[in-house]
């Protein structure tokens, strides 16, 4: 707790600004600098007490008098630094200043702004004051883009400009910078209001004869040549048109505008084209200089600016012949372009403007990543077919994944975890997961590692690993952290599980902490043996016979395994194709029964319903168990019954500031419905949170918001990821367009990359919704699932997922353009996918016909090239739908080119 | 030190004047004592290709694609590029301030009709100015090229300095030496046609893929991206750094790719025949290339040879393009692996930079003040201060293993397959991919190599 030292300290203590005052006019400025080092001490104190709620060492939260006492002080025996950094009050600061004059005033105003440049406020205060000078560094100028956010509204920007005359003077210097994240030009006019925009506030200063158009004009060009990015550099491009510039004045920066369509920034050349056919049109430019200029838009990745450079080039070819060679030889590289309308466009020019040797064995080099649709007309031009056909430094072709049929076998011996068996590489082990906090086989293996057969004695061996074990936050590694200090340094380390902000626990936290604290129970009893839910495969696989070895290693030590490790390894079990021989042979017990059970023996389920609901999982994996509903009806979603989903998007909107905001919400429910199990059902208390009622405002999903947690949770029951997958397209399709940066939801989508993921109903509706997904991310590991899912032959049909996408696109949540370049990024990866996704468009594009999605049109310029490609017709419902759109422009042309037989 | 003060002073802004004949002045650093060097005066023979590729350089120095998290976003340059002249190459070196790109241009000989006047290295004046009037220079106008002042403006010699000082981040410091020995151990992984390279680069994100590492991964059908590893691939994160590459691909020729042999850092070579841009990756935009303890080894073997070895070799550099280590042990009477050693502790130093097209190491001497970084190599003065401490005990020769005391705790050193593991979270964190832990270096040292 604060105890003052001084005389000074205390009056500050007691709010006693009079006295503080008082104390310190009597004072030299040498006495007054020597309370310094105490005052720096308490200011943190201040500070600290002002955001902890039990006011921390200063026992209380300020006062305001206290706050003013410790500003007037501050100021007088501070430095610069210290009152830029103790966020003095304004009033303070002049009314103190003005009086004492102090030296920590010097170049304060700077010291301010380097803070923050929201600052600006307190240094025009200062300035008006007579307390400053008006600063000339980038700082001022970061302050002066800032007066806006800082002024609020229209009238205090007002009051601010008058109060200090040669503030707008200086306005200009706001061109010079770039600005920051949080302070720009662009960011001020997005977040202000309209009534403090920058444009109108520039442009008033020529009105009132405080800088010239010229000037104005000027700025903003150089801020356009320095290329900042394209967020910034766009209010250059907006407020250049709020200047709205005339032809002579264009004309006399002609050079200028030439040189700005090298700019890499898009709207910045989108500008200089606008501009230099507005210049062309009232005088034409020398035709030389404007192709030159034009040159690098024909390699812009812009369809907008390709077409607009063509026009220039037009008019410049029709006013001088004689430039078409080079003409052609410019907006030949515009065939790089993917647009097909833009190739075709640009190979109308070259056919118009005539094709020299040189060039011709240029377009040969081009030809490779040609639409279908306009080859004919590049092969017309070289007039060669060799040349189309030819590919410049082609590199060796990658090895690619052979067309396999369907899911491979789980328990393959490439799919072999290997136990751990020496010591060293447990240690390893342990330490790789403190490491990698997502990766659950290794955290499986340390964990059978230290109960089977590690020398737990050995302090010495696990020191490397106990030093940090304390210190493990996220779920695996705390987990194994927990486990080795209890069995090697005999700790009682009790587990924790995470609560979110509506107060639920973390289902699957339980789950596992339960499990760890079963295991260490079973470890101190003396029994060293494995987890029976260790996955021997990968994936979190157990095969039968070496579950049945594992059974049997635990008869023999007399040990009764955890009833809930049991369901565990009962719900890992791979589907064996009958009964081996290795589980025929094991005694009779429950776990033996539900274990023949679930392979499929002839037997019927038993009295053990947690055991045999697990069971009849493995048994009928997406099915129903008549028999074990039978036995024991209303277990709830994969208990006898087979979950069932059903989702929807909900659309909803209000109106707020003059603007419609629209939502589009995910939403999928689970049936049969069910209230949480008496008994230990995991497969069912996937489905069963804590609230059901409002599930879909929690945070928590089953796995909650921790990767590994949702890698852990594939491993829960991996022959049958449809409820995990339906976790998974709930998550992903609530987030679609990345309102949240929820980066563990990449993880759902990575079991469907394994070759042993069958691509069933969910799988197919998590994958259509993340090919969808803003984030480039999460959407590159959705199309490697679609190229490996297709190159596995683990998609039965294109209907699936096809039926999905066209259910997506029938409501708002799904952008067309989006799923165009998934689509694409696929292709490029897998070729051989072309038929598989001209089927998966056939089937899409019959999403709402009467009302095409917007961006129907790259899907169906898609679906042109693989038709065109691949010479094949439409099937008559997609002919059909296609048939009945209403498509305007270039979709109408796409349309009447699609149902061309 | 968290950051170490260097200063840049100019005569003279770098420029570029005349419409008709545009003449490119770019301005040396002037030396605490004496003028401002002059390297190279003459013409280029393809201006607009030199024009974009001096723009690629500033952009990259100019480039932050990584802001800390408890940084304020100033999008600032940090360092101005450096000129590197000799063996008739012009090379403008920059690294972005953030640390994860690096990016040489090299003008061969073939690139100017010219005069190299003096060989060394210097920092060299790159303004927004002056890269706003590079988009206007055309061929046809020609391009008149002087790196260092003229002979009038040497003569007068008393022009006003202008200064300015940056704190450069230690990590920033130790990025820009370690890139070369990262570009050491690359190798070619594959190479595509530009028109190829830039339909590619079009199909890369605009946003930023730091979270997630592609693989580029050439095709018969072209180069595609992939989230899973692919061995003939090269692994990059946030594909906007290539972004840089897309205004110069149309001028370029070629595209090669080089990746070391554990896919952390990736270089991308543009070929334009008489010149060369490399753009050199570091593996997460937020690491950049400090730490990544290629040249450890090196170093820390060098430290037990005699000082003449690197002494000697030192003074065989005479600012040469191709440091070619067979040839120089050939000269030097001296191994062959005691040369390309001390090849990767000058590059280590500063002293030598990595050409990953060529293959071999040039002389350049960074112009930067190394002396005032007490600790370019943390991890190698840990592991001599456990050396010195006696802090490691060998328990078996073959295979080996070693108890290394360090603090409070033994890690286990331990050779699996040939290569040495630790028990330390830096090396359960990095399995060695980012170079040796202090332990392991100190268990080799102990070993004897």
């Amino acid at each position: 707790m604060f105890e003052p030292k001084t005389p000074l300290q205390a009056m500050i203590q007691a709010g006693d600004v009079p006295g503080v005052l008082a104390l310190l006019r009597a004072e030299t400025p040498t006495q007054r600098a020597a309370h310094r080092p105490g005052l720096v001490r308490m200011v943190k104190l201040l500070q600290e007490a002002g955001w902890r709620p039990d006011g921390g060492d200063w026992g209380a939260r300020p006062t305001r008098e206290q706050r003013h006492s410790m500003d007037t002080a501050i100021l007088l025996c501070g430095t610069t630094t210290d009152v830029a950094e103790a966020w003095v009050d304004d009033d303070v600061l002049v009314s103190v200043g003005t009086e004492f004059r102090p030296p920590s005033l010097d170049g304060l105003a700077d010291a301010l702004l380097e803070g923050s440049p929201l600052k600006i406020r307190t240094v025009q205060r200062l300035i008006v004051a007579g307390l400053a000078e008006r600063p000339d560094s980038d700082g001022y100028a970061l302050g002066l883009i800032a007066l806006p956010q800082v002024a609020r509204n229209a009238g205090t920007l007002s009051a601010m400009f008058e109060a200090d005359p040669g503030l707008r003077r200086v306005l200009p210097r706001v061109f010079d910078i770039e600005g920051t994240g949080d302070v720009s030009l662009s960011s001020s006019d997005k977040y202000n209001h309209a009534s403090m925009a920058w444009g109108p506030i520039l442009l008033a200063l020529v009105d009132d004869g405080l800088a010239t158009r010229a000037e104005l004009l000027d700025r903003t060009l150089d801020a356009l040549e320095r290329d900042w990015p394209q967020y910034r550099a766009g209010w250059f491009s907006r407020f250049h048109g709020e200047l709205a510039p005339t032809d002579d004045e264009l004309r006399a920066r002609l050079m200028r505008y030439l040189a700005l369509c090298a700019s890499r920034i898009a709207p910045t050349v989108t500008l200089a084209l606008a501009v230099l056919k507005q210049i062309d049109a009232a005088e034409p430019i020398a035709g030389d200089a404007l192709l030159d200029a034009l040159r690098p838009v024909m390699a812009s990745a812009v369809k907008a600016q390709i077409e607009a450079a063509l026009k220039l080039a037009d008019r410049v070819v029709k006013r001088e012949p004689r430039l078409a060679p080079r003409a052609a030889d410019i907006v030949a590289i515009g065939l790089l372009h993917d647009a097909a309308s833009v190739q075709a466009a640009v190979l109308a020019r070259l056919a118009s403007w005539g094709v020299d040797d040189l060039l011709r064995t240029r377009l040969g080099g081009l030809a490779s990543g040609l639409a279908a649709t306009n080859r004919a007309a590049l092969q017309t031009l070289i007039a060669n077919p060799d040349l189309g056909a030819s590919k410049a430094a082609a590199p060796a072709a990658p090895t690619r994944i052979a067309a396999n049929r369907g899911p491979v076998d789980p328990t393959g011996d490439d799919r072999r975890v290997a136990p751990i068996v020496d010591p060293d590489e447990l240690v390893d082990c342990i330490a790789h997961v403190f490491e990698h906090a997502d990766d659950v086989e290794n955290f499986e293996r340390a964990v059978a590692g230290l109960l089977a057969g590690a020398p737990l004695a050995d302090r010495a061996l696990f020191a490397p690993v106990l030093k940090r074990a304390a210190r493990m936050e996220r779920l695996l590694p705390r987990e194994l952290a927990r486990l080795l200090r209890i069995l090697v340094s005999g700790e009682a380390a009790l587990g924790s599980v995470s609560i979110d902000h509506r107060g639920h626990r973390s289902p699957l936290e339980k789950l596992l902490v339960g499990r760890i604290d079963a295991l260490a129970r079973m470890s101190r009893s003396g029994h060293r043996l494995e987890p029976l839910a260790t996955p021997t495969h990968r994936g979190g696989y157990i095969a039968a016979d070496l579950l049945a070895r594992r059974w049997q290693a635990y008869v023999d030590a007399g040990v009764s395994p955890d009833e809930k490790e049991q369901v565990h390894a009962l719900l890992r079990l791979a589907p064996a194709g009958g009964v081996p021989a290795q589980v025929r042979a094991l005694t009779d017990a429950p776990f033996v029964r539900a274990l023949r059970y679930a392979l499929a023996d002839d037997i019927l389920p038993g009295a053990e319903r947690v055991l045999f609901a697990a069971a009849a999982r493995i048994r009928h994996p997406g099915a129903d168990d008549a028999a074990l509903e039978a036995r024991h009806p209303g277990l709830g979603p994969d208990g006898a019954l087979a979950a069932r989903f059903v989702w929807r998007v909900r659309t909803d909107s209000h109106v707020g500031q003059g603007k419609t905001y629209t939502h589009n919400h995910f939403e999928l429910a689970v049936e049969p419905r069910a209230a949480r199990p008496a008994d230990y059902l995991p497969a069912v208390l996937r489905y069963c949170t804590e609230d059901v009622e409002h599930r879909y405002l929690q945070w928590w999903s089953f796995a909650g918001v921790d990767a590994g947690a949702i890698r852990y949770l594939a491993t829960l029951m991996p022959s049958d990821l449809e409820g995990f997958f339906a976790e998974g397209a709930q998550m992903v399709g609530g987030n679609i367009d990345w309102w949240e940066a929820q980066w563990q939801n990449r993880a759902y989508l990575e079991p469907l990359l394994d070759p042993t993921t069958r691509m069933g109903p969910m799988a197919c509706l998590l994958l259509a919704l993340a090919l969808a997904g803003k984030e480039p991310g999460q959407t590159a590991v959705a199309v490697d699932a679609l190229a490996h899912a297709h190159a596995d032959g683990r998609f039965d049909s294109s209907q699936l997922l096809g039926d999905k996408l066209r259910a997506l696109l029938a409501t708002p949540l799904l952008k067309a353009a989006r799923l165009h370049k998934s689509l694409q990024a696929a292709l490029r990866a897998d070729p051989r996918i072309d038929g598989f996704v001209f089927e998966l468009l056939c089937t899409a594009v019959q999403a709402r016909p009467e009302d095409p999605p917007r961006d129907m049109t790259a899907l169906l310029h898609l679906l042109l090239e693989l038709k065109v490609a691949g010479a094949r017709n439409l099937p008559p419902a997609a002919n059909k739908a296609i048939s009945a759109m209403k498509l305007g422009g270039n979709g109408r042309s796409l349309q009447r080119q699609l149902l061309q037989p | 030190m968290s950051t170490a003060l260097q200063t840049y002073r100019y005569a003279t802004p770098s420029s570029l004047s005349g419409d008709k004949r545009p003449r490119l002045a770019l301005s040396t650093a002037v030396p605490a004592n004496g003028p401002p060097p002059r390297f190279f005066e003459g013409r280029m023979l393809e201006p607009a290709q030199v024009a974009v590729i001096l723009t690629a350089v500033h952009l990259v120095v100019g480039s932050r694609f990584f802001t800390p998290p408890n940084s304020v976003a100033k999008a600032i340059a940090l360092s101005d590029p450096v000129v590197t002249c000799g063996g008739g190459v012009l090379r403008f070196e920059g690294f972005s301030s953030c640390c994860s790109a690096y990016v040489r241009a090299d003008m061969l000989p073939a690139a100017y009709d010219g005069q190299v006047i003096t060989k060394g290295t210097t920092n060299v004046d790159f303004n927004a100015p002056m890269r706003a009037a590079l988009a206007r220079v055309r061929d046809e106008h020609g391009l008149e090229l002087a790196v260092g002042p003229d002979e009038v403006t040497l003569r007068c010699g008393d022009a006003e300095v202008t200064e300015r000082q940056v704190e450069l981040p230690v990590r920033w410091i130790r990025g820009m030496v370690e890139v070369q020995s990262c570009q050491a151990s690359m190798r070619r992984r594959f190479e595509v046609a530009a028109p190829e390279a830039l339909r590619f680069l079009r199909t890369l994100p605009r946003a930023s893929t730091s979270r997630t590492p592609l693989w580029v991964v050439p095709s018969p059908s072209g180069l595609f991206t992939t989230t899973r590893e692919a061995a003939n691939g090269v692994r990059v994160t946030d594909t906007r750094r290539l972004r840089v590459l897309e205004t110069l691909l149309p001028r370029a020729r070629s595209l090669a790719v080089f990746a070391d042999d554990s896919q952390q850092a990736s270089a991308w070579v543009l070929d334009f025949g008489a010149s060369r841009l490399t753009l050199a990756l570091s593996p997460e935009v937020w690491r950049g290339f400090s730490g990544e303890g290629q040249a450890l080894r090196a170093l820390l073997r060098a430290s037990t040879r005699s000082a003449g070895t690197l002494a000697r070799v030192r003074s065989a550099l005479q600012w040469q393009p191709r440091l070619d280590a067979v040839k120089l042990s050939g000269e030097l009477g001296l191994d062959v692996d005691a040369v390309e050693d001390t090849l990767r502790v000058l590059g280590a130093s500063g002293l030598a930079g990595f050409d990953v097209t060529e293959g071999h190491y040039f002389h350049r001497v960074l112009p930067l003040d190394l002396s005032e970084v007490e600790d370019m190599h943390p991890r190698l003065a840990a592991a001599r201060e456990l050396i010195d401490a006696g802090a490691i005990t060998v328990t078996k020769l073959s295979p080996f293993e070693a108890a290394v005391h360090s603090g409070d705790t033994v890690h286990r050193v331990r050779e699996k397959a040939g290569a040495l593991h630790c028990t330390c979270p830096w090396f359960a964190a990095h399995q060695g991919q980012r170079g040796p832990c202090k332990h392991v270096l100190a268990a080799e040292a102990a070993r004897g190599y």
